[in-house]
Formats: structure tokens, C-alpha cells, sequence
């Protein structure tokens, strides 16, 4: 059961078995979540129909984070155990991680003119979600801008573990700190402090949304695992000549 | 073996620094890190002259009830208060659509000596009048709590005991 995840070819084979079932659940999840949060889900007491933005905002928000951990553990596992799945999967997240702050910081800011009246201000929270952003960034950049990849495989792994510790500075920014941004609904200790009709808008699209990057996750594993086959023979090739 | 063990104890003290580093950094910018200050806090300042008259500050707390007004030349006044500190405030300029009596508000601009009575402003006017903020911008700030407009109307009513 353990050696799933760290040979290469079974994981693929896995991969190539699961995909249509992530990229089906995620469509239904998708419709159903976008009927429930357009038409079938009440409009707030106090922002009224703009608080549909939260359906795509917070889902984005947490996978954003999520995906980082993925990131972040996986160039863990890569670093220490030399696992080549690891660093293909770290890869693969990557970009999409990325793709999902970079939602999350505009639809933020299309929702923050109407009700704050503002783009963007610089609070703990929002700046250190642009924090993330530039960690994501960062990561690729590191990850691609070395002539022998497994250099740069290490060092990116490096950065992307350094940026865990913005992790928790996200989650509780909002606590420890005064933000113009709200405290957390969902993940408080007593009760979470949001309508029941609006919780399940909201957990259908999370859910949508994380049969998503685990669908296009597989994609780019199984593009990643071609890319090292490719650049091993490379390196191959340029010693034999 | 081990030097698997040695990369792990490398990894967790590279975290280690890395966060102690971070946790002093806003430790020695945590005035700078919070987004704004409430009236208490405004007053403190003032009264250990860290905040002068035309500091360029934000102000946060609930705008008071019954304390909103308009003059003539559109602009708007109202009193910030953190529930034990209030400060009184002008502005002039489009206020954000959450902007209510009772709702969070952050309010950007000078801090400035009252000279003369306020009294001519408005007729609420806070106990401590001897500072008063000119506001040049107001961001409205909202709650965690989402709900239907109906349940907001039952739980008001709950608090207030009547059906």
C-alpha cells in the first residue's frame, strides 16, 4: 500500500484510472454548487446579493491554502526521502495553487469595493495572501531557473518549506491583529456563524473546486513524471556524447 | 539513516529560525501591522503624545447610534466608538454602501485638536472633545456573520425580547 505513492509508474497508473471520476464529480459539483449559490441560496441581511461572491472567494481562499500544505509537505517528503513522485507532485501543484490565490486576491477585491469601498488595503490578511502569491511565484520560478533540474528541484523545495511559516500568519492574521477583514466564519470554536442555506452553497463549491485541482493535479503529475523522463535521458544523452 | 535524521533536524531549525524571525519581526512592527487604531487606544496615544495633532491615522470602532448627521454642504458627521472611548468625526466624500448606525467602520485621516466647541456640528457630542478626527477616507467593515435577512429580523427581535 505504501509503495503507491512512491513508485512512479503505479501512481500514474492510479492516476490514469481516477481522473474521469474527478473531472465528472467536479463538473456535477460545479453545476449543482453554481445553482444553489445563483438561485437557490438567500441573499445576506447586510450585503444582499453581493455575498454570492463568497461562494467563489472562500472555497478558492482555503484551497489556496490547502494546496500550499500539499506543496509544502510533499517537497518535505521529496527533500528527505528523495521520492521522485513527491517532487513530480509538488510540481504539479504548483501553478495551480497559484491560479487559486490569484482568484481569490480579485474576486476579494471585486467584493471589497462594493462593501468596504475599497480595492485593496493593506491589512495582515490581504498582504499576507499576497505573501502566499509571491511564495507561489517564487516556487516556480526557483523550481525552472536551474540547468540541472534536480538542483532545482532542492532548492525550491527549500523555499517552499521556509514558506509554511506564513501559513498560520494567514489563518490567524485576522485574530491576533485589527483587519479591516472579518474574522473567520466557518472555523471557530462555538457554532460557525453562517446560515445553514448559505453553508451548503459554499461547502458543494469548496468540494467542486477540490475535485478540481485533484483532477487537474493529475493531469500535470502525469505531464511532470514525462517532462523528468525527458530531461534524465537529456542529461543521459549529453554524458554518452 | 542518519543522515536522513540530519536532514530533518536541519529542516525543522531552518523553520525554527525562520519563524522566530518572522514572530520578531511583527513583534517590533505589531503597531504598524495592526490596520487601525480604536479610540481608546487613539486617546492613549494622544495622551503619551505618540499621536500628535495631524497624524495621518485609521480610526476603527462602531459608529454610534443616533449620532449620524449631514450639513448642508454634504458633509457627513458621526462618532466612532470602541464601546467605552468615542471620538467624533467629519467627512466629506461617498460613504460605502454597508455604512449604518451600529455597524464596524474604519475611518483614514488627520487627527486634529478641537479648538472650538463641536457644538455647531452636530448635536451629539462625545465627552471627549478635545480631539476630534478629519476623516479622508471610510471603509466599512462587516461582521462573520452571514444570513437570510428573515433570520436577522427573528434573532433582533429575540435579543429584544418581543415577538
Amino acid at each position: 500500500m505504501k509503495n503507491i505513492f512512491i513508485i512512479p509508474g503505479q501512481l500514474n497508473k492510479i492516476s490514469i484510472f481516477l481522473s474521469p471520476w474527478f473531472a465528472f464529480f467536479s463538473f456535477i459539483l460545479l453545476l449543482f454548487g453554481l445553482w444553489l449559490s445563483f438561485f437557490n441560496s438567500p441573499i445576506d441581511y447586510q450585503q444582499g446579493n453581493a455575498v454570492r461572491i463568497l461562494y467563489i472567494h472562500a472555497p478558492s481562499a482555503w484551497l489556496s491554502m490547502l494546496i500550499y500544505s500539499f506543496l509544502a509537505i510533499n517537497s518535505f517528503f521529496g527533500l528527505v526521502y528523495g521520492h521522485v513522485t513527491a517532487f513530480c507532485l509538488a510540481r504539479a501543484a504548483a501553478p495551480i495553487g497559484l491560479t487559486f490565490t490569484a482568484i481569490c486576491l480579485v474576486t476579494g477585491s471585486i467584493w471589497g469595493k462594493p462593501m468596504w469601498g475599497t480595492w485593496w488595503v493593506w491589512d495582515a490578511r490581504l498582504t499576507s495572501v499576497l505573501v502566499l502569491f509571491f511564495f507561489y511565484i517564487g516556487y516556480i520560478v526557483f523550481s525552472k531557473s536551474f540547468t540541472d533540474f534536480i538542483k532545482g528541484e532542492k532548492f525550491s523545495s527549500i523555499l517552499s518549506i521556509i514558506g509554511i511559516v506564513n501559513l498560520p500568519i494567514i489563518k490567524f492574521s485576522v485574530d491576533y491583529w485589527n483587519t479591516l477583514h472579518q474574522p473567520a466564519s466557518i472555523s471557530k470554536l462555538s457554532a460557525p456563524s453562517i446560515h445553514i442555506d448559505m453553508l451548503v452553497p459554499l461547502i458543494v463549491m469548496f468540494l467542486s473546486f477540490l475535485f478540481l485541482f485533484l483532477y487537474i493535479l493529475i493531469l500535470r503529475f502525469q505531464a511532470e513524471l514525462n517532462i523528468r523522463k525527458i530531461n534524465i535521458n537529456n542529461i543521459k544523452f549529453y554524458k554518452e556524447s | 539513516m542518519i543522515k536522513r535524521r540530519k536532514k530533518v533536524y536541519r529542516i525543522i531549525s531552518l523553520l525554527l529560525i525562520v519563524s522566530i524571525s518572522i514572530f520578531l519581526i511583527t513583534y517590533a512592527l505589531r503597531d504598524n501591522v495592526i490596520f487601525f487604531y480604536s479610540p481608546s487606544e487613539v486617546l492613549e496615544k494622544v495622551s503619551k503624545n505618540e499621536i500628535v495633532e495631524g497624524s495621518l491615522i485609521r480610526l476603527g470602532g462602531l459608529v454610534l447610534e443616533d449620532s449620524f448627521s449631514r450639513d448642508s454642504n454634504r458633509k457627513v458627521f458621526f462618532i466612532i466608538t470602541d464601546n467605552s472611548n468615542e471620538i467624533f468625526v467629519t467627512y466629506k466624500g461617498i460613504l460605502p454602501d454597508l455604512f449604518e448606525e451600529g455597524q464596524g467602520v474604519i475611518a483614514e485621516g488627520f487627527l486634529r485638536i478641537n479648538k472650538n466647541s463641536l457644538k455647531h456640528l452636530n448635536e451629539y457630542i462625545p465627552q471627549n472633545n478635545k480631539v476630534y478626527f478629519e476623516a479622508e477616507a471610510v471603509l466599512a467593515k462587516h461582521d462573520e456573520n452571514y444570513m437570510p435577512p428573515e433570520v436577522a429580523e427573528s434573532l433582533e427581535m429575540g435579543s429584544y425580547g418581543y415577538d
